[in-house]
C-alpha cells in the first residue's frame, strides 16, 4: 500500500514538472510579458519598463529564467507576480481555499445528489420519474457551464433576487454580523455559485449511476438476494449500490479536472476569488509566475483526485488489488 | 440598435436634468451614508508611486492628496483655476524659476502627525528614486530640487521654465508620510505593509482591503479641508461586467462607472436607477503604421504615402461609423484629444468623407484596379493591409469591420486579425502590424501629445505609426515652451491641424462617459481626469437612505454614527 502511494506519488511529481515546463515554455512563447502587459499606458517611459524587465529577470535567458523558477518552486515561493506585487505564494495562498470551499461544497453536493437521483431513476426505471428526471439530466449535462451560471445570475439574483448576485459575503454588513450570522452570510453567497457547479456535475454522476445500477441489478448476485426475498430497497442498497459506486468513482477523478475548469467561468460570472478568476487574470497579464503556479497547484489536485479515486476503487471493490 | 435611440435619448436628456445641482437636496446633504461602487478590478497595491492601475489610483485618490489640483477646465498652463489640496496657497519667484509651496498647517496624517514640508521633499525624493521604479519619475524630471524652506514652506526648483511646471509640481505626486516610509527598504516598497494598508492624509481613511472581494474606506472626520458628506465608499469587485452590472440592478451596488450601449434600454425600466454623463478623455482611432513592418528602414508600402493615407480617410464616413457602433452615445473625433481637453478646438479642419475623391486620390498615386477585381494594385502588390483589433473590445472590433467594408468600397482590401490585449500592445510595441484599432485616455496634459506623435518618440516612445514631422515638432516644441495660454493654444491648434492634415490615423470616435447608479447617490463635480477625484463631496440625502448607509462610522459599534 506504502509502496504504492510512493510510487503513485514520484508519478505525480514527474507529471506535474511535466506540466509546468511545458506552461513554462508555452507562456514564454506568446507575444508580451508581464510588465508590458500591465505597464499598458503608452504614456509608460521605456525607462521604467526596462527597469522592471531588468529587475524582474525577463531580459535573461530562457534557461537561466526556467532555471531561477525552478529554484523558486523548490523553495515553495514560487516567485514574484509583477502584476500583484506580491509573492505569488501569498496571491496562491488567499485564492486556493476559495476555490477548494467551492469545489468542496459542489462535489458533496453533486455526488450526494447524483448518487441519489441516480438510485431513484434505476428504481423507477421506464416510468414518468425516471423519464422526468433523464430529461432533467441531459438537460444540465448539455449545458455549457457559462451559460447555466449567467442563467442562474439572472433567475436567483435579479428576477427572484432570492440569493446575491456575487462575492463571498455582504460587503457592508458583515463587519457588523455575529459569528452564525456571519457564517449564514457565507452560506447564502455560497448557494448560486456551488449550486451551479453541482448542477454541472450532479446530472453526470446520476446519468452514470443510473446505468450502473441497472447493470448490477441484473447480475447473479442481486438475483440471488431477491430470490432469499429481500425487498427491492435492500437489494438496492445494501448489495448493488456499493458494486455499481466503480463508475461514479471513475467519474470523481474525472471530475476535478472538469470542476476546476468550469470554476473558471463560474468563479467570473460570481466574482468568486478563487483560482479560476485568479487564472484568467494570469493569463490577460502574462503573469507567468503566479500562471505556472496556478497549473503545479491544479495538477497537483488532479493527481491527488486520482490517487483518492484509485483508493476508493480498492474500497469499493475488493476484486481490486492496490499495486497490482 | 435603432430602436434604442429614444430611450438613449431619454435618458440623455435625464443624465443632463441630473447634473443640475439640485438646491433642496444639497440642503439634505447631511453626513453619512454608504457608497458601494461595483468595480471591475481589484486594485493591485495602494502606493501612488507605483500605480498603474485605475482602481488603485481611484482608492489612492481618497487617501493621498496633491498639492493642488486643477479646476474642472484641466487648465494645464500655469496656475489658472487651480485649488489648493495640502498646499494652502503658492508664490511664484519673479523668476517663474521656482514655486514655494505653504503647506495647510491643519493637514494631518491619519495617524496623528501634522503633514511638513520636509513630507513632500520626502515624497520627491521617493519618486524619484531609480530604486523605486516608479513610472511617474521621467515626468517630474524638469524639476531641478525641492527644498524644505521652513516646516510648513516647500519650494520646487525647475531646470527651466514651462507652462506646465506647475502642473508637474502640484498634480504628479500624491504626498506620503515621510514618518512611516523613512526607514523602508525603496526596493521592496512595492510588497510593503503600507503599500497594502496605506495612511494618508486625504478625505477618507483606510479600512480594510480584502483581495479581490473589496477595499473599504471610511470618511476622515479631521480631514483638514472638513470631513467627507460619505461615511464609507467601499470598492466591491466584481471582474465579469455581466456580473458587476446585476450587482447594480439588484441593489446590491450603487454605481457602475462605465456603461455598454446596450445597457441603457434595461436600465429605462429600471426607475431607481439614474445615469450620469460625465466627461471623458477617451477617443479611439485607427493608427496607420508608416514604416514597413518587416523592414524598418523602408516606409510602409501603402501608408507611407500622406496621399493615400488621406485617401483612406476620405474612404471612411465617421459620422455614420460612429451611429453604427456608438448610436448616440459618441461623436466623431476630431483629432488625438477630447472636448475635456483644455486646448480642444473644435475648429480643426477635417478630411470629409468623399469616397469618389478617395478613389481619384489613389488612381492618382498609382494604385488602380487593373484587372478588374475589385482590388486595386500597384507594381503588381495589391492595396492589401491587416488591421490588428484586441478582441476584447467590442466596439473596436465592430468599427473595424464597419470600416473593412467602407475601405472595400474604394478597392481596397482590408483584414482583420483579433488577438488578446496583450498581445495587441506588444504587437504596436514592436511596430509589427500595418493598421490598428486603439483607444487612448489622455491625461489631460496637452504636451503629452509629444510622446504619442513626435518624431523623438518613434524609437523611444510610444509614437507605434512611427509618423515624422519636423514641423509637428517644432509647432508642439513651441507649444509646450509658451507661458501664455492663448499663445500656447495657438499653437497647439497648428499641430493638431497639421496631424489631421497629414493624416497619421483616422480619427473615429469619442465615446461618452455615462455611469450608472441608484437615485439616491448625489454625484457631484465628476471630472474628465477622474469621475472619483471629488467622492469627498457627494451625498445621500436622510431621507433617501437605506441599510447600509445607517451602519455609522466605527465597525465595531453598527450602531453608532
Amino acid at each position: 500500500m506504502i509502496a504504492l502511494l510512493l510510487r503513485r506519488l514520484a508519478q505525480g511529481v514527474v507529471i506535474v514538472w511535466l506540466v509546468a515546463t511545458l506552461t513554462f515554455l508555452l507562456l514564454h512563447a506568446a507575444p508580451g510579458d508581464p510588465v508590458s502587459a500591465t505597464l499598458t499606458d503608452p504614456l509608460t517611459p521605456p525607462a521604467v519598463r526596462e527597469y522592471w524587465v531588468h529587475r524582474l529577470g525577463l531580459d535573461l535567458p530562457l534557461h537561466q529564467q526556467y532555471w531561477h523558477y525552478l529554484t523558486s518552486v523548490a523553495s515553495g515561493g514560487f516567485g514574484f507576480s509583477f502584476p500583484h506585487h506580491r509573492p505569488v505564494s501569498a496571491v496562491l495562498a488567499e485564492a486556493l481555499p476559495n476555490t477548494l470551499l467551492l469545489m468542496g461544497v459542489a462535489i458533496v453536493i453533486a455526488f450526494a445528489a447524483g448518487i441519489l437521483i441516480g438510485v431513484v431513476q434505476a428504481r423507477r426505471k421506464g416510468k414518468p420519474v425516471d423519464w422526468g428526471l433523464g430529461i432533467g439530466s441531459l438537460f444540465f449535462y448539455s449545458m455549457p457551464d457559462f451559460w447555466l451560471a449567467l442563467m442562474m445570475l439572472l433567475v436567483f439574483a435579479y428576477w427572484l433576487r432570492l440569493f446575491p448576485a456575487s462575492g463571498m459575503f455582504d460587503p457592508v454588513m458583515y463587519g457588523f454580523m455575529g459569528p452564525w450570522a456571519r457564517a449564514a452570510d457565507r452560506l447564502w453567497h455560497l448557494v448560486l455559485p456551488a449550486g451551479t457547479l453541482a448542477l454541472l456535475v450532479t446530472a453526470a454522476v446520476a446519468r452514470f449511476q443510473r446505468s450502473a445500477l441497472l447493470e448490477v441489478a441484473q447480475q447473479d448476485f442481486a438475483r440471488t438476494a431477491r430470490a432469499k426475498g429481500l425487498g427491492e430497497r435492500a437489494v438496492i442498497w445494501r448489495h448493488s449500490l456499493r458494486n455499481a459506486l466503480l463508475p461514479v468513482i471513475t467519474l470523481f477523478g474525472l471530475a476535478l479536472p472538469a470542476l476546476l475548469g468550469g470554476s473558471v467561468f463560474v468563479e467570473s460570472v460570481f466574482s468568486w476569488p478563487g483560482m479560476g478568476t485568479l487564472t484568467v487574470n494570469a493569463i490577460a497579464t502574462r503573469d507567468y509566475q503566479l500562471l505556472t503556479a496556478v497549473v503545479i497547484v491544479t495538477s497537483a489536485l488532479v493527481v491527488t483526485g486520482n490517487l483518492v479515486a484509485d483508493l476508493l476503487y480498492a474500497w469499493a471493490d475488493p476484486r481490486v488489488r492496490l499495486g497490482e | 440598435m435603432r430602436a434604442t435611440a429614444p430611450v438613449i435619448l431619454t435618458l440623455l436628456a435625464t443624465a443632463l436634468a441630473g447634473c443640475r445641482k439640485d438646491a433642496s437636496a444639497a440642503r439634505d446633504a447631511a453626513n453619512g451614508g454608504t457608497l458601494v461602487i461595483s468595480s471591475g478590478s481589484d486594485a493591485t497595491l495602494l502606493f501612488p508611486p507605483l500605480t498603474v492601475n485605475v482602481t488603485s489610483a481611484q482608492v489612492e485618490a481618497q487617501i493621498f492628496e496633491h498639492l493642488a489640483e486643477p479646476g474642472p477646465e484641466l487648465n494645464m498652463i500655469g496656475d489658472e483655476g487651480w485649488e489648493g489640496r495640502l498646499a494652502r496657497s503658492w508664490s511664484w519667484s519673479p523668476d517663474s524659476l521656482s514655486i514655494a509651496f505653504r503647506i495647510d498647517s491643519m493637514a494631518r496624517w491619519q495617524d496623528g502627525p501634522p503633514v511638513r514640508a520636509s513630507d513632500v521633499a520626502f515624497t520627491y525624493g521617493l519618486y524619484t528614486d531609480s530604486l523605486v521604479g516608479s513610472t511617474v519619475a521621467p515626468l517630474l524630471s524638469e524639476i531641478d530640487s525641492v527644498v524644505v524652506r521652513d516646516s510648513l514652506t516647500v519650494v520646487f526648483w525647475f531646470s527651466h521654465r514651462s507652462p506646465e511646471q506647475f502642473a508637474t509640481a502640484a498634480m504628479q505626486m500624491r504626498i506620503l508620510p515621510e514618518h512611516l516610509l523613512s526607514r523602508a527598504d525603496r526596493k521592496e516598497l512595492a510588497s510593503s505593509d503600507f503599500a497594502r494598508n496605506p495612511v494618508g492624509s486625504g478625505p477618507f481613511r483606510f479600512v480594510r482591503w480584502v483581495p479581490r472581494q473589496l477595499i473599504e474606506l471610511e470618511a476622515n472626520t479631521e480631514y483638514h479641508l472638513g470631513r467627507p458628506h460619505l461615511d464609507r465608499v467601499i470598492w466591491s469587485i466584481a471582474p465579469d461586467y455581466n456580473a458587476a452590472f446585476m450587482r447594480l440592478m439588484s441593489g446590491d451596488a450603487d454605481i457602475l462607472e462605465y456603461m455598454r450601449p446596450g445597457d441603457f434600454e434595461p436600465l429605462a425600466k429600471h426607475p431607481e436607477i439614474k445615469t450620469v454623463r460625465y466627461p471623458s478623455l477617451i477617443y479611439g482611432f485607427l493608427l496607420f503604421n508608416e514604416r514597413d513592418p518587416n523592414d524598418r528602414s523602408r516606409p510602409h508600402p501603402i501608408f507611407g504615402d500622406r496621399t493615400v493615407r488621406r485617401a483612406l480617410t476620405m474612404a471612411i464616413d465617421r459620422v455614420q461609423l460612429v451611429r453604427s457602433v456608438y448610436d448616440s452615445l459618441a461623436v466623431p473625433a476630431i483629432g488625438p484629444f477630447t472636448e475635456a481637453l483644455s486646448t480642444y478646438d473644435s475648429t480643426i479642419r477635417q478630411i470629409p468623407y468623399a469616397p469618389d475623391s478617395a478613389a481619384a486620390l489613389l488612381d492618382a498615386t498609382g494604385w488602380r484596379d487593373a484587372d478588374g477585381d475589385g482590388w486595386r494594385e500597384k507594381n503588381g502588390r495589391q492595396l492589401r493591409f491587416t488591421i490588428i483589433v484586441p478582441s476584447s473590445s467590442t466596439p473596436r472590433m465592430r468599427a473595424a469591420v464597419i470600416m473593412q467594408e467602407m475601405f472595400k468600397q474604394v478597392g481596397a482590401r482590408a483584414e482583420i486579425e483579433q488577438m488578446d490585449f496583450p498581445t495587441h500592445g506588444s504587437r504596436q510595441e514592436a511596430r509589427r502590424f500595418d493598421a490598428s484599432m486603439n483607444t487612448m485616455s489622455s491625461d489631460g496634459v496637452p504636451s503629452t501629445i509629444r510622446q504619442l506623435w513626435s518624431t523623438a518618440a518613434v524609437k523611444e516612445g510610444s509614437n507605434y505609426g512611427s509618423y515624422e514631422s519636423p514641423r509637428f515638432d517644432a509647432l508642439v516644441d513651441s507649444a509646450a515652451s509658451q507661458m501664455n495660454p492663448e499663445k500656447a493654444g495657438a499653437y497647439y491648434r497648428q499641430a493638431y491641424q497639421l496631424l489631421a492634415d497629414d493624416a497619421p490615423a483616422i480619427w473615429l470616435f469619442e465615446p461618452l462617459s455615462f455611469a450608472a447608479m441608484q437615485q439616491r447617490i448625489h454625484p457631484e463635480g465628476m471630472r474628465a481626469n477622474g469621475w472619483w477625484l471629488n467622492l469627498k463631496d457627494w451625498y445621500i440625502p436622510q431621507g433617501e437612505r437605506i441599510a447600509r448607509d445607517r451602519v455609522g462610522l466605527s465597525r465595531e459599534s453598527p450602531a453608532g454614527g
